[in-house]
């Protein structure tokens, strides 16, 4: 993930406002309740320094008040396979969390056909993979 | 932003007892996506008279979220038993929803497809983005891998590098972006002295990792650009788009700016940015100024301008900012309001790339490029792409065998960018009918390839090479050619069977090689172990004298080597 940030460092994008404890909470139990599992520690741990951002078309999701970046809304509101969080989507992807093969997904937002596996460690290259700055 | 703000947001779904049940609770969905705007909608679909006027006096959030509720209750309605009015309420959404798509000039598009290739899918992706990114070690080829170590490395003239004898960068050839690396890729591939025969071996990832080395400027870099900037295909389309199409986009683009309190010179800005750069985004952009003040003055002076005779509130020539924009100076006439502060595009929506015909769909006849030309592109706002448009994207399988799919399409073929609902937000025109794309459409035609035949052709070379330079297959990667081999044979136009028969003996080989030589080491194993069992036995019948002569051997030996 380290290469992820330094690769963000003057790049111009928007951020969601800096992330709460509590709404990271929020958005645990709001997925939860809607059937899902709890966002991967990892991608946790990205928020803490970016609590979702977008640029070009591309988003990563956070537990931000930003209704286009907002984990919540994006999990209700878009199309998606079954076991998986989603965390950011570009003109042609998904990244998402499967959480029964505790992996990053990169998934083609038309058929959910799954295109790259990261494992939890690789977070950066997934994050890389989908954000298109 | 005040502390706990996102958990009023959705204090309805932490709270585990909502009291408040509002009384048209019933006619809805019991999952149902929560809306703010639900209260207002349902006023106008419990008395739906003149809904298409109500419709388009809703604001586009409350747009999507009419669109969502109707789709949801329809559904609703479909997968359970339902009677009496709530019956009818569901029946009736289908009819308003058939409202909103005749407003939205879309209707649903169906049918049977046949599935392209993962690679195919990224190289489509890459060659609009115009970028690449960094690839991970478990993506690239063992025969890459092989080629890359500095033992196997070595010099060759540049015409060993002849890539129309790789199959796979012939499938990148089908693409113009790609071509037009090509001089650039067998320079690299000769100066970092990959063997040539490598070509005939290397992957999509192989190459894409070729074009990363080959294009990053600083290690730091994970993602790079390989064409110079604004000239991917999407940023071209969008600078054509501008160019054709430029003043409309911009009328409607500062009506809708006007209604929503957004600043003129962030619209501006925006269309300055998509016409010199190709760049959608507003997050991305600098707000320039109309007109000249003592602040902009100021940083233009130290910039080394002379503004000596220029007065402050005339107005900045529209020449003069493409100029600062194209040399990314714009910050030297960045636009603030009233009070000194900074104005951005904050609340002003960019728009977003849409294939007219799903990715998927468009190249599943095999002409790749023809995804990415210009008349397959509609520009369209980011919420109504995410939210209307690719909302009723389905796959469907029958039979666990053909596949479906459902989607929406955009019923005029002439669109070029969709900014809303209705008639109005729509710019039309044509983009195909000029000489530099007929002249790419006629090229492209010759580079055509199947996938699945060329991959085909790769794993008859990985024989041929693998058997040369005496490399062995691992598990994993004999699991991986047979899930290749798999996919090859699922596509009914390729016939492989005389080839699939000679390839997968041959992985036995490899694979019956592998045990050989794992029973060969344990062999080994075993003898060595006999051995150090002899000598410590020996050993054992050495005097103590014999003993100690041997220790202070050793003892001599490691002082030696410190």
């Amino acid at each position: 993930m380290k290469n992820f940030l330094q690769y963000l460092e003057g790049k111009s994008f928007r951020a969601g406002e800096p992330l709460e404890k509590e709404a990271v909470i929020v958005a645990q139990k709001v997925l939860y309740n809607m059937g899902m599992d709890f966002i991967p520690q990892t991608y946790v741990a990205f928020l803490k320094h970016y609590n979702g951002i977008k640029a070009n078309g591309s988003y990563l999701f956070g537990a931000t008040v930003d209704d286009d970046l907002d984990i919540i809304d994006q999990n209700e509101q878009l199309p998606r396979p079954e076991n998986v969080i989603l965390l950011g989507c570009n003109e042609f992807d998904y990244l998402v969390y499967n959480y029964v093969l505790k992996e990053y997904q990169i998934i083609d937002r038309e058929d959910f056909e799954v295109l790259e596996k990261y494992e939890e460690k690789e977070l950066g290259n997934a994050l890389n993979e989908i954000f298109n700055v | 932003m005040a502390k706990g703000s996102y958990k009023n947001k959705h204090q309805d779904k932490v709270q585990e007892n909502n009291s408040q049940v509002p009384v048209y609770e019933h006619l809805l969905p019991p999952k149902r996506t929560k809306s703010p705007y639900e209260a207002k909608l349902m006023d106008i679909l419990l008395e739906p008279t003149n809904f298409k006027k109500k419709f388009m006096e809703l604001k586009l959030d409350e747009q999507l979220a009419m669109n969502q509720l109707l789709a949801e209750t329809i559904e609703y309605g479909k997968n359970n038993n339902l009677k009496g009015f709530v019956k009818d309420f569901a029946e009736g959404a289908e009819y308003l929803l058939d409202n909103i798509h005749e407003i939205a000039g879309t209707e649903y598009d169906k049918g049977v497809f046949t599935k392209i290739n993962r690679d195919e899918k990224r190289l489509i992706r890459m060659e609009c983005h115009g970028t690449i990114n960094l690839r991970t070690p478990h993506q690239l080829s063992v025969f890459y891998k092989f080629f890359n170590k500095p033992e196997n490395k070595g010099k060759w003239n540049l015409r060993a590098y002849d890539m129309k004898k790789s199959p796979m960068w012939r499938v990148f050839m089908q693409f113009e972006s790609f071509r037009k690396i090509t001089p650039e890729i067998r320079k690299y591939m000769q100066k970092k002295g990959i063997n040539p025969d490598a070509l005939k071996v290397m992957t999509v990832s192989d190459f894409c990792d070729v074009i990363f080395n080959a294009y990053q400027k600083s290690f730091k870099e994970t993602k790079v650009s390989f064409l110079p900037e604004g000239e991917s295909i999407k940023a071209k389309y969008v600078k054509e788009f501008m160019r054709r199409c430029g003043e409309q986009y911009k009328k409607i683009k500062l009506e809708d700016a006007e209604q929503r309190g957004i600043r003129p010179e962030a619209v501006e800005s925006l269309c300055n940015a998509m016409r010199l750069w190709g760049i959608t985004d507003p997050n991305k952009i600098t707000v320039t100024s109309f007109v000249y003040t003592p602040h902009i003055l100021k940083d233009l002076k130290k910039a080394g301008y002379d503004v000596q005779d220029i007065a402050v509130g005339s107005p900045i020539p529209q020449e003069f900012t493409d100029y600062l924009v194209m040399h990314h100076q714009e910050r030297l006439i960045q636009a603030r309001d009233e009070n000194d502060k900074v104005i951005t595009t904050e609340g002003l929506e960019g728009e977003e790339l849409h294939h007219i015909g799903a990715v998927l769909i468009a190249a599943s006849n095999g002409y790749l490029a023809r995804t990415n030309y210009p008349d397959m592109f509609v520009l369209v706002g980011q919420r109504y792409h995410k939210k209307y448009i690719h909302y009723y994207d389905r796959i469907l399988k029958h039979n666990d065998e053909e596949e479906f799919y459902q989607r929406l399409i955009i019923k005029n073929k002439r669109t070029r960018a969709m900014l809303g609902f209705g008639k109005n937000k729509w710019i039309l025109a044509d983009f195909e009918n000029n000489g530099e794309f007929k002249k790419r459409e006629e090229e492209d035609k010759l580079y055509i390839v199947n996938y699945n035949k060329m991959t085909a052709e790769r794993l008859k070379n990985e024989v041929e090479t693998a058997t040369k330079y005496n490399i062995n297959y691992t598990k994993v990667v004999i699991t991986q050619k047979l899930e290749e081999i798999k996919s090859i044979r699922e596509n009914p136009k390729i016939d492989i069977q005389g080839f699939e028969g000679e390839y997968i003996k041959w992985l036995k080989g490899q694979k019956k090689s592998r045990r050989q030589k794992k029973d060969e080491s344990r062999k080994e194993k075993k003898q060595m172990g006999q051995k150090n069992k002899n000598v410590k036995q020996k050993k054992r019948h050495l005097s103590d004298e014999e003993l100690m002569q041997i220790a202070v051997a050793k003892m001599k030996k490691g002082m030696r080597k410190r």
